[in-house]
């Protein structure tokens, strides 16, 4: 049996709008002995996709809004209820703290978490999506991870340096 | 033909040689940031697809399917002499196309198996969800018992093949049947107590 190690991070596969989907698999990465795994786990079933480490052309991470626009979201659900709890009274100002509190621990958690991106995985014949690594410090934690694996694999059958033009 | 990457936006076209980690390319058409690494494959030209040879002279060995085929090779599986069309390679193993299917099918090649179903979280969902409304485990008790054990050797997750799923549903799934005829028991004694008094 082939062993599998896991890079860092998870993320959904959403097919439709995601506030739609869910029902969107739980995507995760896995090195193998000499191919890259993506799992999409439904909770009951499995789907797999290996790519060779010697079929991987490149890997493109493109920083998105998403960090910035959660984050704006989150201080605004935050601000409101803590704004109101000056206006109500003692039991419901503490409602309120309480409600804003919660979006200002999730605001904190999400600024930590760091930039959000959107990773391809490139082969000669596809573009691949990684869910996983939407985020950019883990991206670069499993490019990390992966580059050693890639250069091995293809050292040996094709140049390192591009043609000259 | 050499490969090319490709704005993640709006799909213009990006410079390989300036993708980096450390640095972020914008796109020349919508400005949008790019990071990334180009590996040694991308430089890699593309053969072109193999195409069986004619048959040249008679007598010579021809494809099972081709007829007008040279042969290359024999199925690894079947026998049957392959054209370099038809030769398949897959992890070593010489296939032709009807093999592949089957394997594919059968689930025979490991490598190119392309999903599982955990019976592991089947069994384990059926001793636990239930729970929520007791009355249903009457019937999910020994439903999660058959899943773990008649599927206790069927292939587990390639990433996590573990089978402490199988235990924890066989375990809870025994608890529940007990605590079952622990009811049905104290149910029998208060009628029969009942009665004689």
């Amino acid at each position: 049996m082939v062993e599998y190690r896991k890079l860092p991070g998870r993320g959904r596969r959403f097919t439709s709008p995601r506030w739609l989907d869910v029902m969107a698999p739980r995507t995760t990465v896995w090195l193998g002995s000499d191919h890259l795994l993506v799992v999409d786990d439904t909770g009951y079933s499995e789907r797999y996709r290996r790519f060779p480490y010697a079929d991987i052309q490149a890997i493109v991470v493109r920083p998105t809004k998403t960090y910035g626009t959660a984050a704006a979201v989150l201080a605004l659900l935050a601000a409101v209820p803590l704004a109101g709890s000056f206006l109500t009274g003692e039991v419901g100002a503490w409602i309120l703290r309480s409600l804003g509190g919660v979006f200002l621990l999730i605001l904190a958690v999400h600024a930590l978490r760091g930039p959000t991106c959107r990773t391809t995985l490139q082969t000669a014949v596809h573009v691949e999506e990684v869910p996983s690594w939407k985020r950019l410090r883990v991206a670069r934690r499993g490019i990390a991870r992966l580059r050693p694996l890639l250069q091995a694999a293809q050292k040996e059958t094709v140049p390192a340096t591009p043609p000259p033009t | 033909m050499t490969a090319s990457l490709t704005c993640g936006s709006c799909r213009s076209p990006i410079a390989p040689e300036r993708l980096g980690m450390d640095a972020t390319l914008a796109c020349e058409a919508c400005g949008a940031l790019h990071l990334g690494e180009v590996f040694p494959a991308f430089h890699r030209e593309r053969p072109a697809g193999a195409t069986g040879e004619d048959v040249e002279a008679a007598g010579e060995a021809t494809c099972f399917t081709h007829s007008r085929k040279r042969a290359v090779g024999a199925c690894g599986r079947c026998g049957a002499f392959v054209c370099r069309l038809c030769e398949l390679s897959i992890a070593g193993e010489r296939l032709c196309p009807r093999c592949l299917d089957t394997g594919v099918a059968k689930g025979t090649i490991p490598r190119l198996e392309t999903g599982r179903l955990l019976h592991g979280r089947i069994a384990l969902s059926l001793a636990t969800l239930p729970l929520l409304v007791f009355y249903f485990t009457l019937l999910t008790a020994p439903a999660a018992i058959f899943v773990a054990i008649r599927f206790w050797k069927a292939p587990r997750s390639l990433v996590r093949p573990s089978r402490a799923g199988h235990v924890v549903a066989v375990v809870l799934g025994l608890a529940q049947l007990v605590g079952w005829a622990f009811l049905v028991s104290m149910l029998f004694r208060m009628l029969t107590e009942g009665r004689g008094a």
